[in-house]
């Protein structure tokens, strides 16, 4: 289906890559920053991954070692799907292994086992703009970061404390970077905040239908935003362990047993699971 | 189950692909070039709404996906991702286009006079059941002189703002030469310039954009214009000539339908009252593509007046209108969302649990 | 002439392009890591294949350089990206084949596109060539993409230059970007957030 008399290695033109490429660099140099980038449309919808296969295609190349997930499994179908067409179009090996991987893109989640600083992660984003939720408009979105303005942010977290007692939002919750710009880590759950902060590996986010592209450099400053008196929560999966690998402390799903109807848990990250089992077997 | 992770996704993709192949199986197979003269119209809206001139590939699209519009838009704007922009078109006069139809709202004479060309516009909208029985897949090859005709003909006129102009009703607008935005190779920012609104709008869903053109014209919004010129018919795109910058070279025709629309507007001026004067809102759609043009127009001059409808908000207008856009974020709610709503269920029952 | 189109025509859009980039952006990443390209730079002709190599990875007809006193250069890259001169404050990319003196460096790091605070991304990113990266002068770094702080060695141009961009307190998140490049093909980066200690 995709031959190379028709599409180029990467699916896109040199041309697209090249200003996506331009984009991640500038991504890099501020980091937190959204940086707009022309987005090509790809054959997957836009809203499923788009912003991060355009990066993942804008900088992979024929040596790298390709990891996919999606809410930290690699069999999703989404997943397989977009591995599938990456390897169609570049013929790179893939993996399951997080290790074994030089880029890994990502839906939602970041993988258990801490990257490193020769690895990128790629984040799929749907909607980049942590603003959105106090204001619609990009236009003036996009003079709050230019003034950094965030007093309307932190109004609302505070009057979302004011109501529940702690603030309510759950997954893809604010961070901030450097100090100075307020961050959509993507729809990572709160568990995964922590591990963009001061981390050895280099975070690329891409928004393909928004069209925009941000990143965490290695060793970067990112901070979850909350109140001095109320700490930042993550899940509390207390007392809960993986009836696959044992696994407590991590990232669990839960599902129901179908014999017994009890809830049970299972590591969301479906390759350190299958490490970790076929480690102890 | 409850939320159970989709396993075994690769299996799973295969087995629906091949389904996918078998409800597309059909006893009369259908050929891209029959697609392409039986469903002309249908093309039309494919490549509009990819912003992509191909009827071959537009056909070709339609006949891949069972004749979905959004998939076959999808198909072309994905392909066209992957192609190199080695040269950009001169400006294209649309002025000097090649007319099939041409007709004015504003005056029953206009030079060049009215010419209806093909459209349904007075046809009875009666099902011709004479059309189930016929079945000449071959039809013959000799010349048609009727079709020779509708199709060679050679009519240019003048446009009817024109005449406008020389009496100074229309607006002033000065000759704006600045490159045009790019909104396929950019993203938009607000306020958008008028280049990048009309690209966005060419482009746009033909639902989307009929919806907020009528209800700008029912009355949330305040356009309700004069239909000054609608025009279909073929224009000639120039490239400069590689070689010689100097020169240029043709490259062939497209399809177009124009519309230059009219409402009244105010000048303000340094008398005691201000100037009225007609302004205009412009449509210019690959194709016939009439409705979609004349929306078009409609939208355009919204954006020109100021009010808190939908039709006047240009950010809402402009972003929520493309057909890839929109179906691909309403389709990936499809996708598992798993791992967020445990996050969701953990704030919910930490509630409960209080 | 015939030998160096051909030289010119070893170094691969796709894939050469594709491993340059990973190298730079993993220098702008790590600031004041060292990465090499000579690999990728060896297939151009010239003195200045490392330069060549970085602008044939980044420009095309749809940015604009600045190439300071180099036609040779200039021409090159126009040829072989398309990509057009522009005026320094106007330039997307600044290449500076060589070493430059204070007042000449401050002036183009002063003139060049810092960006706006709504579009800081519109700055400009300067390619620096200098003899070696590696030299006498101590310089302790700090910023994102490094761990607490960076010390390092190095050619005592590249402290120059970037205790100058310091002392021009551009703020932040305006900025330049800079990119040293040496003849053996090793590159360094140092963003905007990257500051001497």
């Amino acid at each position: 289906m995709i031959d190379a008399k028709h599409y180029n290695f990467a699916f896109l033109d040199e041309g697209s890559k090249r200003e996506i490429r331009r984009s991640i660099l500038k991504a890099v140099a501020i980091p937190g920053y959204q940086v707009p980038f022309g987005s090509r449309e790809l054959p997957i919808g836009r809203g499923w991954g788009t912003g991060g296969i355009q990066i993942t295609l804008s900088i992979i190349g024929k040596e790298d070692v390709l990891k996919v997930i999606d809410q930290g499994s690699d069999d999703s179908v989404n997943a397989v799907n977009i591995k599938k067409l990456v390897e169609e179009c570049t013929g790179v090996e893939l993996t399951t292994d997080s290790e074994a991987a030089t880029i890994i893109q990502s839906r939602h989640r970041i993988p258990e086992i801490p990257m490193r600083n020769d690895q990128i992660l790629v984040l799929q984003v749907p909607t980049p703009e942590p603003l959105r939720i106090v204001e619609p408009k990009e236009s003036v979105t996009k003079q709050m970061h230019a003034e950094a303005e965030y007093s309307g942010m932190w109004l609302s977290l505070f009057e979302d404390l004011t109501q529940y007692g702690e603030i309510s939002i759950s997954s893809e919750y604010p961070v901030m970077v450097e100090g100075r710009y307020v961050m959509n880590p993507s729809p990572i759950p709160r568990y995964d905040n922590q591990k963009l902060n001061n981390s050895d590996t280099l975070y690329l986010f891409g928004a393909g239908r928004e069209k925009k592209i941000y990143a965490i450099p290695p060793h970067t400053d990112v901070e979850s935003m909350c109140f001095e008196d109320v700490p930042f929560k993550t899940e509390d999966f207390e007392g809960k362990r993986c009836r696959l690998c044992g696994a407590q402390g991590v990232y669990l799903d839960e599902m129901i047993d179908e014999s017994t109807g009890e809830k049970v848990y299972e590591c969301s990250d479906t390759g350190f699971c299958r490490g970790r089992r076929e480690r102890g077997a | 189950m409850a939320y159970v992770a989709v396993t075994g996704g690769k299996e799973a993709i295969e087995q629906s692909l091949k389904l996918l192949e078998i409800f597309r199986q059909s006893k009369e197979d259908i050929s891209v070039s029959c697609i392409k003269e039986n469903m002309g119209l249908l093309v039309d809206k494919i490549m509009s709404e990819a912003g992509f001139y191909s009827e071959d590939y537009a056909a070709l699209a339609l006949k891949q996906c069972e004749g979905s519009v959004e998939e076959a838009v999808f198909l072309l704007r994905a392909y066209r991702s992957t192609l190199p922009r080695n040269y950009y078109s001169l400006p294209v006069d649309t002025g000097k286009m090649r007319i099939l139809r041409r007709i004015s709202a504003a005056f029953k004479d206009i030079p060049g006079g009215q010419i209806l060309g093909p459209t349904y516009d007075y046809s009875h909208r009666l099902l011709d059941f004479s059309l189930m029985e016929s079945n000449d897949t071959q039809k013959a090859q000799e010349p048609n002189e009727e079709a020779e005709k509708a199709d060679g003909s050679d009519i240019h006129c003048s446009r009817v703002t024109d005449l406008l102009k020389e009496e100074n009703l229309l607006e002033d607008v000065a000759e704006d030469n600045t490159p045009p935005f790019d909104v396929t190779s950019s993203l938009l920012t607000f306020p958008a310039p008028r280049s990048a609104r009309l690209q966005t709008f060419a482009r746009s869903d033909a639902g989307f954009l009929g919806g907020v053109a009528y209800s700008s014209m029912r009355g949330y919004g305040a356009v309700h214009p004069t239909v000054s010129e609608l025009r279909s018919g073929y224009a000639e795109v120039c490239i400069p000539y590689p070689l010689d910058e100097e020169e240029e070279i043709c490259i062939g025709e497209i399809l177009v339908t124009e519309v230059e629309a009219l409402v009244p507007s105010h000048t303000e001026t340094d008398e005691e009252f201000d100037k009225m004067t007609l302004s205009g809102g412009y449509g210019l759609i690959f194709g016939r593509n009439e409705n979609k043009a004349i929306a078009m127009s409609i939208a355009d001059a919204g954006l020109e007046t100021e009010g808190s409808t939908p039709s006047q908000d240009e950010e809402f207008v402009l972003t929520h209108g493309d057909c890839l856009e929109m179906s691909g974020f309403i389709s990936h709610l499809k996708l598992p969302h798993y791992v967020t709503f445990q996050s969701k269920l953990d704030r919910v029952r930490e509630k409960e649990d209080e | 002439m015939v030998k160096e189109l051909k030289l010119a025509y070893e170094f691969d859009f796709v894939f050469d392009g594709q491993n340059v980039f990973r190298k730079l952006l993993h220098a702008l990443a790590n600031p004041g890591t060292t990465g090499n390209i000579a690999h990728q730079a060896g297939k151009f002709a010239g003195n200045h294949q490392a330069l060549t190599a970085l602008g044939c990875t980044l420009l095309d007809n749809e940015e604009k350089m600045y190439v300071e006193k180099n036609p040779n250069l200039s021409a090159d890259l126009h040829s072989l990206t398309l990509c057009h001169e522009a005026d320094l404050d106007e330039a997307d990319y600044i290449f500076l084949s060589s070493e430059m003196n204070y007042g000449s460096m401050e002036q183009i790091l002063k003139n060049v596109k810092h960006g706006t605070y709504a579009d800081p991304q519109q700055s400009a990113t300067v390619f620096l060539q200098c003899t070696q990266l590696t030299g006498n002068e101590t310089m302790t770094l700090k910023g994102p993409g490094i761990k607490d702080s960076l010390t390092v060695s190095v050619y005592p141009y590249i402290k120059k230059v970037i205790a100058l961009r310091q002392s021009l307190q551009i703020e932040y998140p305006l900025g330049v970007d800079l990119v040293f490049a040496d003849l053996a093909g090793n590159i360094m980066g140092i963003p905007r957030l990257c500051s001497l200690i």
